[in-house]
């Protein structure tokens, strides 16, 4: 059963009691909020996701509410519960979808260690993995965005999660955030695309979060073998070029964008050099999407 | 009397080479390091024994293209610093 399936007051009781059990990739997500706007972007990103038993068990245990003194009228906060526990500051309450989904990334990047994870986004077409690591402001949300609705599949806006053993990237579709100019970019480039509301004055900017694609988050079951570790950098004005990059320097790069590269030691080191030996690695700068797809569309398999 | 060099006792490395790119992985520091050929070519024959900067000097030039500079004592001396610094070798007097 889908959440699109629940209504919203199935949702918010569901929300508001023993909590919402969600797959997300290969995690079940218990969720719990008393926020309609959290309710409602739930709702609204979440549709596709299939929903579990209220019984099952649970890898993470979310919770996204307001404080229970005056700070839940006046000003109003809410903060992000992590097993009852609010590892963070408290955020404006008008903030609790994104909260919720930084959040999120937190605790899976803190504690799903069986996985390598990288923070790059990471798309497939055909079996075959992009790989796209890089700093804020680099364009990789909006290129991801722009590619998973021309063709591409969705694993991950954030985290690529490697896994040990086969070095398959496994998928986690979830909600793709972006920031300020690039909300409009993709309003205008892909009009099929759902966008939750603007929240603005976040940490980040204003801020926007795209629904998954559909297909993405039904094949949340098949993992992809990376074929390209591609580095992009949004540059006003610039063609759509790719670059060639040193493995040697890619390699570094993705130990240095993991989270717990450290903790996994030498079999990290396997995992990414074993990788990088079937991938080509390039540099990729561009200004247009159109380009961009255009370039991605071209880009052929290592032999 | 020349001091010998060694790799940091307890040190275990792995190797990863694309063509001129090499990697090594440092287990005792969890560090990765992109290394140039010549510093390669330190590392492991230190790795393979302890030596003095000029038995290191001679094992690069051994193996090294004769038509292109190579490295002098200075800068071999230099390298050494940066892998103690980094805890790959010390002086075998440590």
């Amino acid at each position: 059963m889908k959440l699109s399936n629940l209504s919203y007051d199935a949702t918010a009781s569901k929300l508001t009691t023993d909590g919402l059990r969600l797959r997300t990739g290969p995690f079940i997500t218990s969720i719990r909020t008393h926020t309609p706007e959290l309710t409602a972007g739930l709702q609204l990103l979440y549709a596709d996701h299939i929903l579990k038993e209220d019984a099952e068990f649970a890898d993470f245990h979310i919770g996204v509410d307001r404080p229970r003194n005056l700070r839940r009228w006046l000003h109003p906060q809410i903060f992000f519960y992590f097993d009852e526990v609010a590892p963070f500051n408290p955020f404006p309450s008008e903030q609790a979808l994104p909260l919720f989904e930084w959040g999120l990334n937190w605790a899976i990047s803190q504690h799903a260690h069986q996985y390598l994870i990288i923070h790059a986004a990471v798309i497939e077409k055909d079996g075959h993995a992009v790989i796209m690591p890089a700093p804020p402001g680099s364009g990789k949300s909006t290129l991801c965005a722009g590619l998973v609705h021309n063709g591409w599949r969705l694993l991950s806006d954030e985290l690529t999660l490697l896994d040990l053993h086969s070095g398959q990237a496994i998928p986690l579709a979830r909600p793709v955030g972006l920031k300020n100019d690039s909300v409009e970019v993709i309003r205008h480039f892909a009009p099929q695309a759902t966008l939750s509301p603007m929240t603005v004055d976040t940490h980040k900017g204003a801020v926007a979060l795209m629904k998954p694609p559909a297909d993405s988050v039904e094949k949340s079951d098949q993992p992809a073998h990376p074929a390209w570790v591609i580095f992009p950098k949004y540059i006003a004005g610039a063609a759509a070029t790719l670059t060639p990059h040193s493995k040697a320097e890619a390699c570094i790069a993705l130990g240095d964008n993991a989270f717990n590269y450290s903790i996994h030691g030498v079999n990290g080191f396997n995992l990414l050099t074993n990788m990088l030996d079937h991938c080509d690695c390039y540099d990729f700068s561009y200004s247009n999407l159109s380009d961009a797809v255009s370039i991605f569309s071209q880009l052929e398999p290592p032999a | 009397m020349e001091t010998n060099w060694r790799l940091t006792p307890g040190s275990k490395l792995t190797w990863h080479s694309w063509g001129s790119e090499h990697l090594v992985f440092n287990e005792n520091s969890g560090a990765t390091h992109l290394l140039p050929l010549e510093a390669t070519k330190a590392l492991q024959s230190l790795a393979a024994e302890p030596q003095t900067i000029t038995q290191l000097h001679d094992a690069i030039l051994e193996t090294s293209d004769k038509s292109m500079p190579h490295p002098s004592t200075e800068w071999l001396e230099e390298l050494l610093k940066q892998f103690q610094q980094l805890g790959l070798s010390q002086l075998v007097s440590e």
